[in-house]
């Protein structure tokens, strides 16, 4: 059994190159919501610099001076590219999970009618460019870990030309090149654990091979030993399902301005519940639990940030209820005055439709259901927020701004790509 | 419910247009045509045309190219080591590359517009 981890290189940035030829070859970052940082970058833009996750106040400068074009986020253009390049990847196999937007895993029994895996990843590499226009790097291990590890040696080492199998490489060659690299790129070791072993002597990806397993398990415990025994060869993650339902559902998202009306902050938190509403729905379930959090910017002194757990009288994923619950929950913890910058909702407790039970205070209410339905195939029709509720507001002047996004050249027929 | 049909064994699907152009929808995308430079081929500035990046450009094939941060929309010939790409209508200059500088993005499969204006 062997697991490829695919990845799209600068993700965003190549969907846009795709289908904008003046972006070749030159310095390209798409920007956050807001626009307030840079969350992919061309490789040109890279070696100017400009790092992930820097604000783009801090940043103006470097941007002005080299003429790096900046491009607000155009997620639905990223989401259907990210669809038609995992369809080229089920043409090789049925066993593909789409771990994120840009990456999947996809497991193989073995390279088939390529020479090698080494052939075989070749293949996908090309083939998903020519379909699709997006440049991918693929690693091939015995392990989801090892595999994510063997696709972040494709990417950065050019020996490699974009595809990695690790059962090609020489247990000599491969401690080696885990003795250049930090314990910190392993998949499952963030930062904490990392400054945390980093102490303990152990920064790179060797040492930590070579430290014992109860030692790991003792002071990291069975997650990071579980990580441990991947990178020595024994899989001990499956393929996930990927229709798994979601157990969390959230919407936080950032002002463009401060907000301090609680009108406003009820507009913004109300369109947020009505999207998570719609995401329960759409995946049949049901929650009794959301969670409102509020907070002012970090950067400013007095940050303010506060979060309530609010109980529903019953399973539900009525908009209106939700809505409602949302709002009691804003009104314990809004401190009035403050200029904030964020509100959100978390949606917890999620449970399938089909293992409610009926709550003694609230039998189902199914007129619920069918009004919720029929809002939903409207929205789908006409774009999100066609049908929805007043309280969420109709002007939306404190809404995310996507001051410089790309056309909607998949969605939209008056935005298409124009050919001359 | 009632007297079930005589036809249910012979029951198709009703026809549809996407079909009968688009061999493979998610390697297909459409572009909208801005000047007259394939009118010659019925495909004018009132048109769109589905563009399939699945297909392997073959002379003789009207592709989507990418010239100088352009997409063109042309006939393709390959002679000896370079590539034409022509117009079909007067006014339009043809585009000649070496075959290896040549970027296909795809092959146009078909062209369509409406006829009506819906307001």
């Amino acid at each position: 059994m062997t697991f490829a981890l695919i990845d799209g290189n600068n993700f965003y940035v190549s969907c846009e190159r795709v289908f904008n030829p003046k972006l070749e070859g030159k310095p390209v970052v798409v920007l956050s919501n807001n626009d307030g940082m840079p969350i992919s970058r061309s490789n040109e833009a890279k070696a100017l610099g400009i790092k992930m996750g820097i604000p783009m106040f801090e940043i103006k400068d470097i941007i002005e001076e080299h003429h790096i074009i900046a491009l607000s986020s155009n997620y639905t253009l990223y989401d259907e590219m990210s669809r038609r390049v995992t369809q080229v990847y089920r043409g090789y196999s049925d066993k593909v999970e789409v771990y994120s937007i840009d990456e999947s895993f996809v497991q193989f029994d073995n390279p088939g009618n390529f020479k090698s895996f080494s052939t075989l990843g070749q293949n996908i590499r090309i083939k998903v460019r020519k379909l699709t226009g997006i440049p991918v790097c693929v690693g091939f291990a015995p392990t989801k870990t090892l595999a994510k590890l063997a696709n972040h040696m494709a990417k950065k080492m050019p020996r490699f030309n974009s595809v990695c199998d690790i059962s090609a490489i020489t247990r000599e060659e491969l401690n080696t090149l885990f003795s250049t690299i930090e314990v910190g790129e392993v998949w499952g070791i963030g930062s904490r654990i990392s400054a945390s072993l980093n102490k303990a002597g152990i920064h790179t990806i060797k040492q930590f091979m070579e430290a014992s397993e109860r030692w790991v398990q003792r002071w990291y415990g069975v997650v990071t030993q579980r990580t441990w025994l991947e990178l020595h060869g024994k899989s001990c993650m499956r393929l996930e399902d990927v229709l798994q339902p979601r157990q969390n559902i959230g919407s936080q998202k950032s002002f463009s301005r401060t907000v301090t009306s609680r009108h406003e902050l009820i507009e913004a938190l109300t369109t947020y519940a009505s999207r998570t509403a719609e995401r329960l729905r759409q995946q049949h379930s049901l929650c009794n639990l959301i969670e409102v959090s509020i907070g002012t910017s970090r950067f400013e002194d007095n940050y303010y940030h506060d979060r309530v757990k609010v109980p529903l009288a019953s399973y539900t994923n009525d908009t209106r209820k939700l809505a409602k619950a949302a709002v009691f929950g804003l009104d314990k913890i809004l401190i009035p005055g403050l200029e904030y910058r964020f509100v959100g909702i978390q949606l917890m407790n999620i449970i399938p439709m089909q293992n409610r039970q009926e709550s003694l205070f609230e039998p189902y209410d199914f007129r619920s259901e069918k009004l919720m339905n029929a809002v939903d195939i409207l929205n789908r029709q006409y774009g999100p927020d066609t049908i929805r509720l007043a309280s969420s507001g109709i002007e939306r002047s404190w809404s995310t701004k996507f001051r410089h996004r790309s056309p909607d050249y998949l969605t939209n027929w008056d935005e298409i790509p124009k050919v001359k | 419910m009632g007297f079930p049909s005589p036809a249910q064994d012979y029951r198709v699907k009703t026809l549809d247009i996407n079909e009968h152009i688009i061999q493979n929808p998610d390697t297909t995308f459409y572009f909208a045509v801005e000047n007259n430079a394939m009118k010659g081929d019925d495909i004018t500035m009132e048109h769109k045309v589905a563009v399939d990046r699945s297909i392997d450009p073959k002379s003789g094939h009207i592709i989507v190219a990418v010239v100088g941060e352009e997409f063109y929309i042309r006939r393709l010939q390959y002679r000896g080591n370079k590539a034409y790409l022509r117009a079909s209508w007067p006014g339009f200059k043809t585009i000649v590359l070496d075959k290896l500088e040549l970027q296909v993005w795809g092959v146009v499969v078909g062209s369509f517009r409406s006829h009506i204006k819906t307001e």
